[in-house]
């Protein structure tokens, strides 16, 4: 999908691995946001298919996250067996917070800060919306402005905002992306060759402002053009017979690194 | 004649309305004149580009407008989200020039315009006529979409037929521009604005 003149530059999973990453990035922030100690997003079977616990336990957190395995089956059992949807758990330790994902998955927030049932009303209604937040993730749907606009607010707002992160965070490893490094760097190395340094940097820069865009975000039709743009200066500084070689290469480079499979 | 006889008006307006209201009706008469301007699209910022070197935009109404491409604002992601564009001269100078020629000074209710506008609304103007000119080109903004976004203008930096300039503080940092780079622009434009995709992140963290 192109960028190029994108005012909100978001992106969508497109792969397991940016799933993963949005799902390990709505436990972080659940986790954070709400100040919890640990989030873990689990299977009714027991697995757990994405966590997030801080480097180090204390031993009051080690003790929690124990009295929590030792209770998984029984956990499980209710969520499958008698479709538990919210629990929460107070111990001495700390308290547990359950919330199912779906008919066959749950999340489960631990914390060992002392807190009053009375005044979690925030910290559930944020859980629940994490819940749904995940839910939305684990079924792979697609995050549409025709689907964000079938969930409240706040859902809606969180799924947009890990949609911005994914893209913050993971544009720089997409095909386009390495694509449009590659076309630069070939062009400003070749650039540079016959024009020097200064001229190179004054050209290029003009370029990408006359395209309209800049190299991450460029589309075919934006290097066409950027490409006749250099084309066109060097032609200036350098003569016909250079323009027209230089011309005839890159071109080719362009079209094969464009359509090129990776 | 006609743009002669408009420097009395305001001083007849300013007599039964007072300087604030002088302010509103130019704000008015912007708004309804950006109204009857129709809508234009154009498919990204080098067509665009193209078309105000051209006079072929609502912007050229007011006469010769320079992209300057050299300048090009980018959003927190590095992108290419607007530019800055200049006039050599401000369209209402030649009437300024006449006033003064066929009239003699120019009128102190231009004065008392100005400094309403530049106490309560924005501290930008030079004229009476900058009053009318800022939101006249804030509503064609909205009407002109480039790669299907509309624009947003935010006036920068303007120089009066006096040599008094002014900088707006206020717009300089939402489109992340030096002052110094307005001061320098000065030197050969009388007027300075931004166009921008509306709604791009141009300040605040990725």
């Amino acid at each position: 999908m192109p960028y190029a003149g994108r005012v909100d530059k978001t992106m969508g999973a497109d792969t397991v691995g940016h799933l993963k990453h949005l799902l390990e990035t709505e436990l972080k922030r659940a986790r954070e946001e709400n100040g919890l100690d640990i989030a873990m997003f689990l299977g009714v079977d027991g697995r757990i298919f994405s966590s997030s616990i801080p480097n180090q336990l204390d031993p009051r957190q080690y003790r929690l996250l124990n009295l929590l395995k030792g209770n998984l089956a029984h956990i499980c059992s209710q969520l499958s067996g008698q479709n538990m949807m919210l629990s929460v758990q107070q111990f001495e330790a700390g308290t547990i917070v359950i919330s199912g994902v779906g008919d066959r998955a749950f999340l489960v927030f631990l914390t060992t800060k002392t807190v009053e049932i009375t005044k979690m009303q925030g910290v559930l209604a944020n859980v629940l919306k994490a819940s749904i937040v995940v839910r939305h993730l684990f079924e792979s749907r697609p995050i549409t402005p025709e689907i964000l606009a079938s969930y409240d607010e706040a859902v809606a707002g969180e799924l947009k905002r890990l949609t911005r992160i994914l893209f913050v965070e993971k544009f720089g490893e997409t095909k386009e992306f390495k694509k449009n490094k590659e076309i630069a760097q070939y062009l400003q190395l070749k650039l540079g060759a016959l024009v020097g340094p200064g001229p190179l940097q004054e050209i290029v820069t003009m370029a990408y402002n006359e395209v309209g865009s800049t190299a991450p975000y460029m589309t075919g039709s934006h290097w066409e053009r950027f490409l006749t743009i250099l084309v066109d200066r060097l032609r200036e500084i350098e003569g016909d017979s250079v323009a027209a070689k230089a011309e005839k290469e890159w071109r080719a480079h362009l079209k094969q690194v464009l359509s090129s499979f990776v | 004649m006609i743009d002669v006889a408009l420097a009395s008006l305001i001083e007849d307006m300013i007599e039964k309305a007072g300087a604030d209201g002088v302010v509103e009706f130019w704000q008015r008469v912007g708004d309804n004149l950006a109204s009857r301007v129709g809508k234009e699209a154009y498919l990204g910022w080098t067509s665009f580009n193209v078309a105000v070197r051209e006079g072929r935009t609502a912007f050229s109404i007011e006469g010769e407008v320079t992209p300057l491409t050299d300048m090009a604002i980018t959003d927190v992601d590095g992108d290419v989200v607007g530019y800055l564009y200049a006039t050599r001269q401000c369209c209402y100078v030649p009437t300024i020039s006449r006033t003064r020629f066929a009239v003699g000074r120019i009128s102190p209710a231009d004065k008392a315009v100005t400094d309403e506008y530049n106490e309560n609304v924005h501290n930008i103007a030079v004229c009476n006529f900058c009053v009318f000119h800022e939101r006249f080109r804030e509503e064609i903004a909205k009407n002109v979409t480039v790669s299907g976004n509309p624009l947003a203008c935010f006036l920068l930096a303007t120089r009066g037929w006096t040599g008094e300039t002014k900088i707006s503080s206020k717009n300089v940092v939402q489109v992340n521009i030096n002052e110094d780079h307005m001061r320098a622009l000065l030197r050969n434009y009388e007027c300075v604005y931004a166009l921008v995709l509306r709604g791009a992140r141009l300040t605040g963290e990725r």
